[in-house]
């Protein structure tokens, strides 16, 4: 019995091992890089930011803001080469149990009938940083941002100028230690010539 | 007449310029539930019959609509606003049938224990600073509140000390005990007020009461107050520079306020108060002070005209704190006080007329006619008016300049300040 148990000990000591091994190679995937068309686009499988108080308030029927930022670094964000930044507004059908997002600023579009993953990937797959100018071979980091906020006029988004850049990356860099309407999750280093259309 | 004319002048300006355009909002296309329609409104956390009657009108209204989310989102503020409730939260259902919603408000009733209303900041460019500052905490069972004021404007002194009360509410909040303490030192402009017999250094009052409120908006209060002197010097009256007041007061006090958003509003208050010195007690004093206040708003889009009234009477032999004041910020604006009641009056009739128009969200810029006299034995009666214009703003500052209408010289006073 003692040779049995010892090599059990051993057989969930090496499951263990492997398991650790392959769940840190699936949360490695945080992102999936697109490139197309001189712009990159993510995917982010893993975060789920339609959650906790903002989806409480989606589903008590109100209007959601989603800030979205998407950044580039060749350093690991000691400095930051290029970003793009978008906003949504999110809401939740009561009937239908289903999202709708406006994206609103200067190109509107808007969707609507989306489970939480679809409406989630919709939102970060919307944001393009372009890559016009930047090197195939170089290494890169990227980072998505996003900050959930209940919009106090969500019509007023809808007709007021978009705005500034400037604001929304101060909204980005202002940093508190436990945010729950935050999520970030980054991916790299990668090489723009490694990455499938 | 020129300062009528003027005044007269400027309200058909402000009138003028506060025609509306008229101005539909814009359903939110950001929210998918703007396609519903509203089926009913409900509450959670209090009980319905607490909002005043046009709020409640207000709701009413916008069932039957279709849902817009920013329209609930104000209507949630102006709840709070008006409970002041901690917070008021638009929760959505689902309705009878797939075309309707819902709309559930919960309201977190409890109050924040800092609660600063009551708190004021003024200043009278003759009577100087006044200030008022409390907090409060309020629940279910108990309601207390305690604070400090220096007051220049409002009484023949000008007092500073500290108050704290107590009440216990019984019978869903129908009945209510109370007390409340109150500690203040007196100051006295002894240049316009020469030494008169029965000023005081201080005063400490007990004043146990208990409450009724048997319908909406109607309070009943009824109880006793126990007042303390301690005089500036030995007292012809009392000797040993002390005296004490023993009284029995009432209050009959009426709220209540009609109309819809879109449609003329109207608000009123009225208020009798009488307090009897008795010495059968032991009191030093024997008195009876009448006093009847209302107050009245008529608010129609941008527009709004407030009017307010007071008369007064006091009989017998009084403590100096329980004789009549105008002449400051709230009767007979523009008249300095020191001058038209340096010993305070034993009759007061006064009242005002108030233009208000909002420019804005925020201001409104006003016009006012104030009239009335305050006379007594020693003071002959004479009608007294003042003109004046200034500005207010949705949360609480307010600044006026004030003329008396008077043969002579004219100077003008500034009043200006904040009501949290």
């Amino acid at each position: 019995m003692k040779p049995l148990l010892k090599s059990r000990r051993a057989w969930f000591v090496a499951a263990a091992l492997g398991a650790a091994v392959l769940l840190h190679g699936v949360a490695a995937i945080n992102l999936r890089l697109h490139h197309e068309e001189n712009s990159l686009r993510v995917t982010a499988p893993h975060l789920h930011f339609l959650s906790g108080h903002p989806l409480e308030r989606l589903k008590n029927g109100a209007s959601v803001l989603y800030s979205v930022q998407l950044a580039l670094s060749t350093d690991q964000f000691t400095t930051i080469e290029r970003r793009a930044v978008e906003r949504f507004v999110v809401s939740y059908d009561i009937w239908e149990e289903k999202f709708s997002i406006v994206r609103i600023g200067q190109t509107k579009a808007t969707v609507s009938h989306l489970d939480a993953a679809a409406a989630e990937n919709w939102v970060t797959a919307k944001v393009a940083l372009p890559t016009r100018g930047l090197s195939n071979e170089a290494k890169y980091w990227v980072r998505l941002d996003l900050r959930a906020e209940e919009p106090k006029d969500p019509t007023a988004l809808l007709t007021q100028p978009p705005i500034a850049v400037a604001r929304l990356v101060e909204l980005f860099s202002q940093t508190r230690k436990h945010d729950p309407d935050r999520w970030t999750t980054e991916q790299g280093p990668f090489r723009f010539a490694d990455l499938k259309p | 007449m020129a300062s009528v004319a003027l005044a007269y002048s400027l309200g058909l300006f402000l009138a003028l310029a506060g025609i509306r355009i008229a101005n539909a909002k814009a359903q939110d296309s950001t929210n998918v539930n703007a396609r519903y329609t509203v089926e009913s409104i409900d509450f959670d956390g209090i009980d319905e019959t607490r909002l005043s009657s046009s709020l409640r009108s207000e709701l009413k209204r916008r069932v039957g609509e279709k849902f817009h989310p920013e329209v609930f989102a104000e209507l949630a503020v102006k709840i709070k606003q008006e409970l002041r409730a901690r917070a008021v939260s638009p929760k959505l259902q689902r309705g009878t049938n797939a075309e309707n919603i819902k709309v559930l408000l919960h309201v977190d009733a409890r109050r924040n224990p800092f609660d600063p209303s009551r708190s004021r900041l003024a200043f009278h460019d003759k009577q100087g600073w006044s200030g008022a500052g409390s907090v409060g905490f309020e629940n279910s069972r108990n309601v207390a509140r305690a604070g400090y004021f220096s007051v220049g404007d409002d009484f023949l002194d000008r007092q500073q000390g500290i108050t704290a009360a107590y009440q216990r509410k019984f019978f869903r909040d129908q009945v209510r005990l109370g007390f409340q303490f109150d500690t203040v030192g007196s100051n006295w402009n002894r240049t316009m007020l020469p030494q008169t017999e029965g000023q005081y250094k201080s005063r400490l009052s007990y004043t146990p009461t208990i409450s009724f409120m048997p319908v909406e908006g109607l309070t009943l209060t009824a109880g006793m107050q126990f007042t303390n002197y301690d005089f500036a010097q030995s007292s012809q009256a009392f000797g040993l520079g002390r005296g004490s007041s023993q009284s029995l007061i009432s209050t009959l006090r009426f709220r209540r306020d009609w109309g819809e958003p879109d449609s003329i509003r109207q608000a009123l208050t009225t208020e009798y108060g009488t307090r009897i010195g008795t010495q059968v007690t032991g009191g030093d004093y024997s008195f009876r002070r009448h006093l009847a206040e209302a107050r009245y708003a008529v608010t129609y889009n941008r527009q709004r005209i407030e009017t307010n009234f007071a008369m007064g009477r006091l009989d017998g032999t009084a403590p100096l704190g329980e004789r009549f004041v105008a002449g400051n910020a709230r009767l007979l604006r523009g008249w300095n006080k020191y001058d038209i009641t340096p010993l305070g009056a034993t009759r007061v009739t006064a009242g005002s007329v108030e233009y208000l128009s909002r420019v804005g969200q925020k201001w409104m810029p006003a016009v006012f006619v104030d009239s009335g006299a305050v006379w007594s034995n020693a003071i002959a009666k004479v009608a007294r008016n003042s003109v004046g214009a200034g500005i207010r703003s949705k949360d609480g500052f307010y600044l006026y300049v004030a003329v008396p209408l008077k043969e002579g010289r004219i100077e003008p006073q500034v009043m200006t300040g904040v009501n949290f």
